[in-house]
């Protein structure tokens, strides 16, 4: 039988599954949360006592001690920021700073004009190549002027480590804001992944049928605000040091773990439409991209199935004929 | 007294010993009769179990068309199966992907 457990971590609501008649089955699903909670309590930048933000506000100073946690995530976020050229920048949070994105956005208001810091790039700013990683000693070390983010990949990273940690007692899906990894099928059924419309939340583009692997999104539709005039949003292209003016609204990808979709679909959107598409073939990705115009492209081998006809399927009835490829 | 019960007794003696020797033979015409019965019958088995097999085999064909290509085994495994309808696990999609 399916288990279900839901919570709220890292600002976001959180869900897992797992395909088990165990009696355990529900205290397994229980330490999904106490791992979110300790991956929040590490690596959120909005809590200063968490590692991250110890680190943050050493950065020009000695080297500080961080966790074995913390020390994964980083030197997956550094591996990213490498292999995809930094598009991928896990050091731009000055620059989120700068264009606004200063305290969790729990706490914002559509238009936050907070106070009249000028967006301008620091032409010769320190990146990611400047940030010193020593796991054998365990410490690491950032730059003056230098602060690291880790939203996005520490999520990605803790459903990954959570999946991992519910395979062995069933099928199981882990979901955090739509990040999600699926391992196995319960009964032999897929995982039905709905793809949501970014122009509508209401409504689904179509079902993704999942049996493994995982799929993040990643849009300027959400976290937006305005400033100085200017519209804002929370995705900055480490090339410009300000919100990404790119021509895709939102990019859906499908990678083997969770980390490496979401890093995926963050560079893919920087990018844009041409070069995205470009991005995600060259690593055997499978995605969708959604441009700012509603322009609809899938990527890849990609098995959907459209949103109406699955339904029909479900239920028995004759399954509708209605294009998902826009 | 003694000669008299001794004559007595003789009579009965011969009785018994001709229908015991009657008895005896019927018995072993009996076994006879029956070990040439079941002689017939075991020649005889080996041609009536095979058309009943043959027979499934003939039926199971056309079921199995393009979805076995293994042993007898499997093939009557797959009979044993009537697709039984199964409670799907999913009803509608479990989840959505969500803009972040």
């Amino acid at each position: 039988m399916m288990r279900e457990h839901r919570f709220r971590a890292m600002n976001t609501d959180v869900a897992a599954w797992l395909w088990s008649d165990s009696v355990l089955a529900q205290v397994r699903l229980g330490e999904v949360e106490t791992l979110f909670t300790q991956v929040e309590a590490e690596l959120s930048r909005f809590r200063p006592a968490s590692g991250l933000s110890r680190l943050n506000a050493m950065a020009g100073a000695r080297p500080e001690r961080i966790s074995p946690l913390f020390q994964t995530v980083l030197g997956a976020a550094l591996d990213a920021a490498d292999e995809s050229g930094g598009i991928f920048d896990p050091t731009v949070l000055d620059s989120l700073r700068r264009a606004g994105y200063d305290r969790s956005f729990e706490l914002f208001s559509t238009e936050d004009g907070n106070s009249c810091a000028v967006l301008e790039k620091e032409s010769n700013r320190a990146d990611w190549r400047q940030v010193q990683l020593d796991t054998s000693l365990g410490i690491a070390r950032l730059p003056a002027g230098l602060g690291l983010d880790l939203g996005g990949i520490a999520k990605g990273w803790a459903v990954d480590r959570a999946t991992e940690m519910l395979t062995s007692w069933g099928a199981a899906l882990v979901d955090a804001g739509g990040d999600l990894r699926a391992t196995a099928a319960p009964d032999g059924e897929p995982w039905p992944i709905a793809v949501q419309d970014p122009f509508d939340e209401m409504n689904d583009l179509f079902v993704i049928s999942l049996i493994e692997g995982a799929i993040a999104t990643s849009s300027i539709g959400k976290r937006r605000w305005e400033r100085q005039g200017q519209a804002m949003h929370h995705l900055i292209d480490p090339r410009s040091g300000r919100p990404s003016r790119s021509d895709l609204n939102t990019v859906t990808v499908l990678a083997p773990t969770t980390a490496e979709a979401e890093v995926a679909a963050k560079v893919a959107l920087i990018l844009g439409q041409h070069a995205g598409k470009r991005y995600l073939d060259e690593r055997g990705l499978a995605g969708v991209l959604i441009g700012v115009h509603g322009r609809l492209e899938l990527v890849g081998n990609l098995q959907i199935v459209d949103i109406v006809s699955w339904e029909s399927h479900k239920t028995g009835a004759a399954p509708a004929c209605r294009h998902s490829d826009g | 007294m003694t000669e008299t019960q001794q004559s007595k007794r003789s009579p009965r003696g011969g009785l018994g010993l001709g229908l015991k020797s009657g008895i005896l033979a019927a018995s072993f015409g009996a076994v006879l009769l029956g070990w040439t019965m079941l002689a017939q019958t075991e020649t005889a088995a080996p041609t009536q179990a095979a058309a009943p097999q043959q027979q499934v085999a003939a039926v199971q064909a056309p079921v199995l068309i393009g979805q076995l290509s293994a042993a007898p085994s499997a093939n009557i495994r797959t009979m044993a199966v009537p697709s039984m309808p199964r409670r799907p696990v999913f009803v509608r999609p479990i989840t959505r992907t969500r803009a972040s």
